[in-house]
């Protein structure tokens, strides 16, 4: 009954889920050394927290208004002197550049967050001299001690941050492609249309759909339990 | 290099408020317009307009509702939950509708809503919500109700209090700063709301994101910025009373 659209679907917002994730803890790990007199700072530390008062829907709005083809990057290049023909599509894009680029907009300053609460909680400043004290580099001190610290302790978190991700809606339904399209976006699609058949197959969509976030939550609090015992 | 990469960061942070806000004055900002040619206050004007009275005056209303009731059920029903062996295994159904994604899940209540003559309404769209945010509640009070809470509350029966004396001046009081956390996260999951909010409410509750969306669909940039700097607003409000206030209550 489940046609290949739901299937393209299912791995789309499993791909775009994956590597938001990834590339979001990725830079999150890269930039915190760098970023962290700043986070440390009181007065400085509430602009971190700035971009979790936008919400997905404005964050698409914004992107919309940004890296379309009559946005503020094409009036910059025609500024430039470029023709606005040669700006490249970054709004329901095949690659879906645009969505990605917002959902990791979305992600990364909550992952940078939380990296930062565990590099604090992990005594991670003292590990690392002591590492640097026995003769390892700096990059063999964030790739050997640091990053796999940081990653198992917000381990917890980036999975639940996948799987918000691999449901998203908002700023699919305004930056992604209707083909295929994120599963939320596909199953919308489905329930919304005039045509009856489509209801059951947005039903069947929607059980399997439950079925697989019913398994991730129940991997999720297992490992949760093993780690506590 | 480390205050590039910072100087960058905090270029695309304030980027969204410092956009909208100027989207919203803009006099017919269009392409290939880099500056608006000019400025007007007509958009803020508009404001003053019932439709948008209403649109506000029903997302805070939403809000400040689901948030008190979420807020209070989820405050009971975990300290019961607390006190319960079999509490992992409902932590589990607390989790699914915390992660399903909002609009899906809007689908699979609206039936049940149609049937009940709530679809359209005001009060149906905040029982979907309260659907949605109770279980995060739990949730996060699940966590508040540790062994100390537990031995407190045990202190206070031997004592010789009764059950509503320690729930109003025990348990309440030492738990205002998680009560607060927990209002404010409530508040902002229900005021982000577009997918619930758009599928029960049938468009005719009209919150500020769904206002916003019909005005980009309408290609109304200005009051479609309006809205979003209305929608940024309380947030930002909270952010900072969280940032001066609760973090401070909740760290000491």
């Amino acid at each position: 009954m489940l046609d290949g659209g739901f299937w393209r679907s299912l791995l789309l917002s499993g791909l775009m889920a994956f590597a938001v994730t990834a590339l979001s803890a990725g830079l999150a790990l890269r930039l915190l050394p760098v970023l962290l007199p700043w986070l440390d700072r009181k007065s400085w530390r509430f602009v971190f927290y700035l971009p979790l008062a936008v919400p997905p829907l404005i964050a698409g709005v914004l992107s919309l208004q940004w890296l379309g083809n009559s946005g503020m990057l094409a009036r910059l290049a025609v500024a430039m002197g470029l023709s606005e023909n040669n700006f490249p599509v970054l709004i329901n894009d095949p690659a879906q550049i645009g969505l990605g680029f917002t959902l990791f907009m979305l992600t990364f300053p909550f992952t940078l967050l939380v990296i930062r609460n565990h590099h604090e909680g992990a005594r991670l400043t003292q590990l690392s001299d002591l590492a640097a004290t026995l003769g390892a580099s700096p990059a063999q001190i964030r790739r050997k001690v640091q990053a796999p610290i940081l990653l198992r302790r917000a381990a917890p978190t980036l999975f639940l941050s996948a799987v918000f991700l691999f449901g998203a809606f908002e700023a699919p339904m305004l930056l992604g492609r209707q083909y295929p399209a994120m599963i939320s976006v596909y199953i919308n699609q489905k329930f919304s249309r005039f045509n009856l058949d489509d209801v059951p197959l947005a039903y069947a969509a929607t059980v399997v759909y439950a079925l697989l976030l019913l398994a991730a939550l129940a991997f999720f609090l297992h490992r949760k339990k093993q780690e506590e015992s | 290099m480390r205050r590039f990469f910072f100087s960058s960061l905090l270029l695309m942070f304030l980027l969204p408020f410092a956009y909208f806000l100027a989207a919203s004055f803009a006099d017919q900002w269009r392409f290939p317009a880099l500056w608006p040619p000019g400025w007007t206050l007509q958009h803020w004007a508009a404001l003053g307009g019932a439709q948008w009275s209403q649109s506000a005056l029903q997302s805070l209303a939403l809000a400040a509702l689901v948030g008190a009731f979420a807020t209070a059920l989820g405050f009971w029903t975990a300290h019961g939950l607390s006190q319960s062996p079999q509490a992992r295994r409902w932590l589990l159904w607390a989790y699914f509708p915390y992660a399903f994604s909002p609009v899906i899940y809007a689908h699979g209540l609206k039936y049940f809503f149609n049937v009940a003559h709530l679809s359209g309404q005001f009060w149906g769209v905040l029982l979907a919500q309260l659907v949605l945010c109770y279980p995060f509640a739990v949730l996060l009070f699940y966590t508040h109700f540790d062994v100390r809470m537990r031995e407190m509350e045990a202190l206070s029966y031997t004592l010789g209090a009764g059950p509503r004396a320690v729930w109003r001046r025990v348990l309440i009081p030492v738990s205002r700063p998680a009560l607060l956390l927990c209002f404010f996260q409530i508040f902002l999951i229900s005021w982000f709301d577009y997918g619930l909010s758009s599928v029960i409410g049938l468009g005719q509750v009209r919150t500020l994101t769904v206002a916003v969306y019909q005005y980009i669909t309408e290609a109304n940039t200005g009051l479609a910025a309006v809205s979003a700097c209305l929608l940024c607003l309380p947030p930002l409000v909270l952010l900072w009373v969280n940032q001066a206030f609760l973090q401070k209550n909740l760290n000491t």
